[in-house]
């Protein structure tokens, strides 16, 4: 059940307010709702791993009030490995077998991934680092922490909120909230589902035919064209999941990080990682990078203070890929973005400059580049897709471009385009203004057609990761 | 409500979009035939698209943040409420994806499904019941009351399979008089199949929990869509497209009638068939799912006193030849699987009985005389299936009898 779907929109949530806000009276009742709905909502997904993720909340909890960080972080990765890396590590061991000439190969599991394994196992991991570091206490209340692990707005694909904020929230939810709370929590959902519906899954229609295969597409144009359309879509898909968790959580009183804030406005790929998916660069960034870069700074000393920033970089961008999926094109992908990080940290050393206009371009071109690497399912792919956007076929037949140019999701374009880059596309932000009531209608009629174009059974594209 | 040089590009945007949506119209659809389905389809969800995109540029040009949230809640409610009761409202009054009992409109997705039970209320006593998909369309009761001397009713269903013949027991026992005998067209395109899809509302209560859930959301998901907003408005538009979409018309038996088709239609059928089928992947075993369904179905039957006759349709011996000329091919070798099975169920099943007239060659004979196609039979082929399984539908009618005399007191 995707947070945009007909059964939650029109039946989950309806019913889920009703419960939360007219027959439970108190915060502890308030909590135990949320933790039952959690629950309803994630066994939805699949009940089978609802034991799953009940078993790694219960490991995290005790792990950490009992001291047993170390214990509790590497179960919870063990999970992580046999759902998402296991049969990753046996291809590549089965292939350097056959490589080597052996008959011997292992039999792959097969496991399908459990909804949002990659989001709560990082949640309870920083969770464990943190009380491990001294940051806060471990919690007290298995009831709350409980609640924290199986949050239904986050749990399918994050954004990865921190203990101590949430915590405080959830420890301290409202018997009602205020109507300018409640607004805001439903200009979020009808932002969040317009994305998604109108614009992400418009453009995830043509990205999913046969015009994006090897066979499909020749040229530099009709190459460019898919990759921007594979930008906008991936920008607007998980935006806009984030804009409905948000307001999910604002209508039950908790306030989640938000994870977006105009990444195409970007100047450099360093600014780029603050303003994309900022939870779980964050949690990177603050559990994996600083570690990093402290441990070889106090190996290597402070005089290879660039050698560490540039494997510490290469290091975390490159886990970040494999967080994204089981497969050397995303390993490929993250050690790409820590290669842009490399080379823009020397760029800034070195003291040159550059017009910024110039920058920002080369920056996107990059970028654009990058979303290549991410977007090829195999080799193959890869191979035929870099060479059309170097130019190797031509810019591209006529009748291909004019089959482009009159697709739907060429007016699509024409939208998204200008909105990313208008840095107006996230809810969160923009400046608090009067809003006369007719803004609440335009609202209003904007989610009944965010709803009315969802297609069905089209997931959020980050849940798959 | 406030301007800067941001906004001002996406009001520009919009503007271009605009220009660039009436051109596109102009070159591509303007000289188009609008009466065309595939055409008013595309072209009013790209009307349907710009107008939602305006929407969104518009609501991000008033802002996301406003202190005065009171103010705003009633509209926003009113604007998705507006929406949302005008396209449901449209579609169960148009009811173009027949999952209403309202057929005002002829509907984009006809259903025998909707048809078909609705007329079944009408009989009192029926004793025989054909179930089926569309090859079993033409079994005509007339001519079962005419050589076997029973009432009996076709309430085949294009595209049916194990699932539907399920509700339809259920709801043949719900019932205050059963049939005795059930004349199930059965084979291996029968089994595989998991998604019910859209079903009419009114099968949900004959429908294991399960299931009726599946088919509740579908519709939900129907009913609130674009599709079915977009169906409706060509159906409203466009009212005397009588018959466009019905390839058949059921009559009150449920006896499907089909127009002639031309010798080409007939040609390019029946090829195309004979090329689907033997790309077809070999089964290596029964579909476990369905078989656990089908059983099931079986034994509801017998628990009930239902005698169950199964056979497998003729085909055209073109069809036939090809499947049996290249048998080590997949889909002859799925034929083979499921007639061990069925054998193996009439042995199991004391109600059930079995006949496998795939290759019976008095049908399959008739070419384009007996066939619409490659597997849909005419009227006169369909007579012959029935002199065939004569003898079956007689023993099942004997054990119905003797049956009911044994619970007798």
């Amino acid at each position: 059940m995707p947070l945009a779907s007909h059964a939650f929109l029109l039946l989950f949530l309806p019913a889920a307010l009703f419960i939360y806000y007219k027959l439970v009276k108190n915060g502890r009742g308030k909590l135990l709702a949320l933790l039952l709905f959690s629950g309803l909502f994630y066994a939805a997904a699949g009940w089978q791993y609802l034991p799953l993720l009940l078993g790694l909340s219960l490991v995290t909890y005790f792990a950490a009030r009992r001291g047993w960080t170390g214990w509790g972080i590497v179960l919870n990765f063990a999970g992580l490995v046999l759902f998402k890396y296991w049969d990753f590590g046996l291809e590549n061991i089965n292939w350097l077998s056959a490589s080597l000439g052996l008959t011997w190969s292992a039999k792959l599991l097969s496991l399908a991934l459990p909804l949002g394994i990659s989001f709560y196992i990082f949640k309870h991991v920083g969770y464990l680092l943190d009380v491990r570091n001294g940051r806060f206490e471990a919690g007290q209340d298995l009831l709350l922490f409980l609640t924290y692990s199986s949050f239904f707005p986050q749990v399918s694909a994050g954004p990865i909120s921190g203990y101590k904020e949430t915590a405080a929230q959830l420890s301290a939810l409202p018997d009602r909230l205020d109507n300018s709370r409640i607004y805001a929590g439903l200009v979020f959902i009808s932002m969040g589902l317009a994305k998604k519906a109108l614009v992400a899954d418009s453009l995830g229609t043509l990205l999913a035919s046969e015009v994006n295969s090897i066979q499909g597409f020749s040229g530099l144009l009709p190459a460019w064209y898919l990759v921007i359309a594979y930008a906008m879509q991936l920008y607007f898909d998980f935006s806009g999941y984030t804009d409905m968790a948000l307001g999910v959580g604002m209508l039950f009183g908790v306030s989640l990080p938000p994870n977006f804030n105009a990444p195409y406005l970007a100047q450099d790929p360093a600014d780029f990682w603050n303003r994309w998916h900022i939870s779980l660069s964050t949690w990177f960034r603050n559990y994996l990078f600083f570690p990093i870069s402290r441990g070889l700074l106090r190996r290597w000393g402070q005089d290879r203070r660039e050698q560490a920033q540039f494997v510490s970089n290469f290091a975390t961008m490159s886990l970040v890929g494999l967080w994204h999926g089981a497969g050397w094109g995303f390993i490929l992908w993250g050690f790409y973005h820590g290669l842009l990080l490399n080379l823009h940290a020397w760029w800034k050393r070195s003291g040159r400059s550059m017009p910024p206009a110039v920058a920002r371009i080369l920056f996107l071109f990059g970028l654009m580049l990058g979303w290549g690497l991410f977007m090829s399912p195999n080799m193959e792919y890869l191979s035929h897709l870099f060479a059309q956007l170097i130019g190797l076929n031509g810019l591209g037949s006529l009748e291909a471009l004019n089959a482009l140019f009159v697709d739907p999701a060429t007016l699509v374009l024409v939208f998204a385009l200008p909105l990313a880059f208008s840095g107006q596309a996230e809810a969160a932000v923009g400046q608090t203004v009067q809003q006369r009531a007719w803004a609440g209608l335009l609202w209003g009629i904007l989610a009944a057609l965010g709803l009315l174009f969802l297609r069905k059974d089209i997931q959020f594209l980050y849940v798959q990761f | 409500m406030y301007f800067n040089w941001k906004k001002i590009i996406l009001f520009l945007s919009a503007l271009i979009a605009v220009v660039y949506f009436f051109f596109v119209w102009k070159n591509n659809f303007q000289n188009e035939n609008f009466a065309s389905f595939p055409v008013f389809s595309d072209g009013f969800r790209r009307a349907g698209l710009l107008f939602a995109l305006l929407c969104l540029h518009g609501a991000i040009l008033v802002g996301t943040k406003t202190e005065t949230g009171a103010l705003q809640i009633l509209p926003w409610s009113l604007g998705v409420l507006g929406i949302l009761v005008m396209a449901a409202g449209l579609s169960y009054f148009v009811n173009p994806h027949s999952i209403f009992p309202n057929l005002k409109y002829p509907p984009i997705t006809p259903s025998a499904r909707l048809v078909k039970f609705e007329l079944y209320n009408l009989h009192e006593q029926v004793d025989l019941v054909v179930l089926g998909s569309s090859r079993a369309f033409t079994i005509s009761p007339g001519y079962l009351k005419k050589t076997i001397g029973i009432e009996s009713y076709n309430m085949s269903v294009e595209g049916g399979r194990v699932q539907d013949y399920l509700i339809q027991l259920r709801f043949l026992l719900s019932k205050p008089v059963k049939p005795k005998v059930l004349l199930v067209e059965i084979g291996h395109l029968s089994f595989g199949s998991k998604d019910l899809g859209l079903q009419p509302v009114g099968l949900i209560p004959y429908m294991p929990l399960d299931w009726g859930i599946d088919v509740s959301l579908e519709s939900l998901r129907d009913v609130f869509g674009f599709q079915a907003f977009s169906d409706s408005m060509y159906l409203l538009s466009l009212p005397n497209i009588e018959g466009r979409f019905r390839t058949w018309t059921f009559e009150g038996n449920g006896l499907a009638v089909r127009k002639s088709v031309s010798h080409e239609s007939y040609v390019n059928k029946l090829e195309d068939r004979i090329k689907t089928d033997l790309q077809l992947a070999a089964c290596g075993q029964v579909d476990r799912g369905s078989a656990v369904i089908f059983e099931d179905f079986l034994r509801q039957a017998g628990d009930n006193d239902l005698q169950v006759v199964l056979y497998f349709s003729p085909v055209n011996i073109e069809l036939y030849r090809a499947l049996r000329e290249n048998d080590l091919l997949g889909h002859g070798k799925c034929i083979d699987l499921y007639d061990s099975y069925f054998e193996r169920l009439a042995v199991r099943f004391s109600n059930v009985l079995y006949r496998n007239l795939l290759g019976y060659e008095d049908v399959g004979n008739l070419g384009e005389d007996g066939f619409y196609d490659a597997i849909h039979l005419k009227p006169n082929a369909s007579e012959k299936t029935i002199d065939a399984l004569s003898p079956e539908i007689e023993a099942a009618l004997r054990r119905a009898e003797s049956a009911s005399q044994e619970a007798r007191p």
